[in-house]
């Protein structure tokens, strides 16, 4: 069975963290508690990209739009292998 | 002027007169300089090869000459929208910062440092929108967040340093390299011509900066600084690796190709040799100690 698009992103987050995670969860603020640093957005974004298989608008993108693992599936990964 | 607040040195006083006089002499009109032809001949380098993300790779033993020549091409308007959102960002940083109290002996040389950005973004943009889809969009952000005193332009100074440095390196093989089109050639040495007086003034105030505030940063910011340069430089390179520019060359799961080409030897031998000076000057004047061992 295929990883879910959702487990990919979550498995994305604990690589590239250097934080010690106790609990990350899908509403885990990604960015404001340190999960992961605003110079991974780049990373964060390509990798939405090539999950997603469709490529991310930038311009006039919020920071708020990669807020956590749900915001980040609602916004860019609706209608993918959502379990 | 020697208020308490100010930064100035008797040696940046010093290197801003010149590199002041320098920009004056040396005017260079981006309008006039180059000849933008209606269409380019395509089948020549618009990128050296040694150059190119995938060089030394097995995909890059695969490509024909006119599939290596055809990346060459978006490789060079990968490394052209590099450099505008770079130097977009280094204008905005550049102009909040003139004229300020307790850096103002800079502000001369800082109207030619917007100037010339400005200039470098004309032809940088030119080249991408008259014979590409315009320049790749910029996928790097960040965050405000809390600074110590002095920690914000600091990074701001050491952020522009690495940029420029790594580019030039760029520019400086490539002026040099009679396989590129004409354009692309001039393109490089214009910007390097420039930007060694932007280098020259970045390694003087970086230090200037450094040594006025870092001894009353905590060991947390202290910390904290060091990471977030080791961060950009490793962002910074990865941004050279673009998957959109492959999807354009023709190359087939552009994300596989990136990954391949970032986790390479000799692609990250490519780096570690551009990537020396930066490191040095980082770890000589103790900004980064260990710089050389900075995942690249």
């Amino acid at each position: 069975m295929s990883e879910s698009t959702r487990e990919k992103l979550r498995a994305f987050v604990l690589e590239k963290t250097e934080s010690a995670i106790a609990d990350l969860t899908d509403q885990t603020h990604l960015f404001e508690n340190g999960i992961l640093k605003s110079i991974q957005v780049m990373d964060l974004i390509l990798f939405v990209e090539e999950i997603s298989g469709q490529e991310i608008d930038v311009e006039g993108l919020k920071p708020g739009a990669f807020k956590d693992i749900d915001t980040i599936m609602k916004n860019f990964c609706e209608n993918r292998d959502e379990k | 002027m020697n208020e308490a607040n100010n930064i100035n040195t008797e040696a940046l006083d010093h290197t801003v007169e010149r590199l002041c006089r320098v920009s004056e002499e040396n005017y260079i009109d981006p309008f006039a300089r180059l000849d933008w032809p209606e269409e380019l001949d395509r089948d020549t380098w618009f990128t050296s090869p040694e150059l190119i993300s995938i060089e030394g790779t097995s995909l890059w033993d695969e490509l024909d000459e006119s599939q290596r020549k055809t990346l060459s091409f978006y490789e060079a308007v990968g490394f052209y929208s590099i450099n505008i959102h770079g130097e977009r960002r280094l204008i905005e940083g550049l102009a909040s910062r003139l004229y300020r109290k307790d850096h103002d002996g800079v502000t001369p040389y800082l109207h030619h440092f917007l100037d010339e950005e400005n200039k470098h973004m004309v032809y940088f943009g030119r080249f991408c929108t008259r014979y590409a889809n315009g320049p790749y969009p910029e996928k790097k952000f960040a965050f405000v967040q809390e600074y110590e005193k002095g920690e914000e332009d600091f990074l701001f100074f050491a952020e522009i340093m690495v940029f420029e440095e790594i580019v030039d390196i760029f520019n400086r093989k490539q002026a040099k390299d009679d396989r590129l089109h004409p354009l692309a050639k001039e393109i490089n040495w214009l910007h390097h011509f420039e930007e060694a007086r932007h280098l020259s003034f970045g390694r003087e105030f970086v230090k200037v900066l450094w040594q006025r505030y870092s001894p009353n940063w905590t060991d947390d910011t202290l910390k904290r600084v060091r990471e977030t340069i080791g961060s950009f430089i490793g962002a910074t390179w990865r941004e050279y690796y673009n998957p959109s520019v492959y999807k354009d060359a023709g190359l087939a799961d552009p994300f596989a190709v990136r990954k391949m080409a970032l986790a390479h030897p000799a692609s990250l031998a490519r780096r570690t040799e551009i990537s020396a000076a930066l490191l040095k000057f980082l770890s000589t004047n103790g900004i980064v100690p260990n710089a050389k061992e900075l995942p690249l």
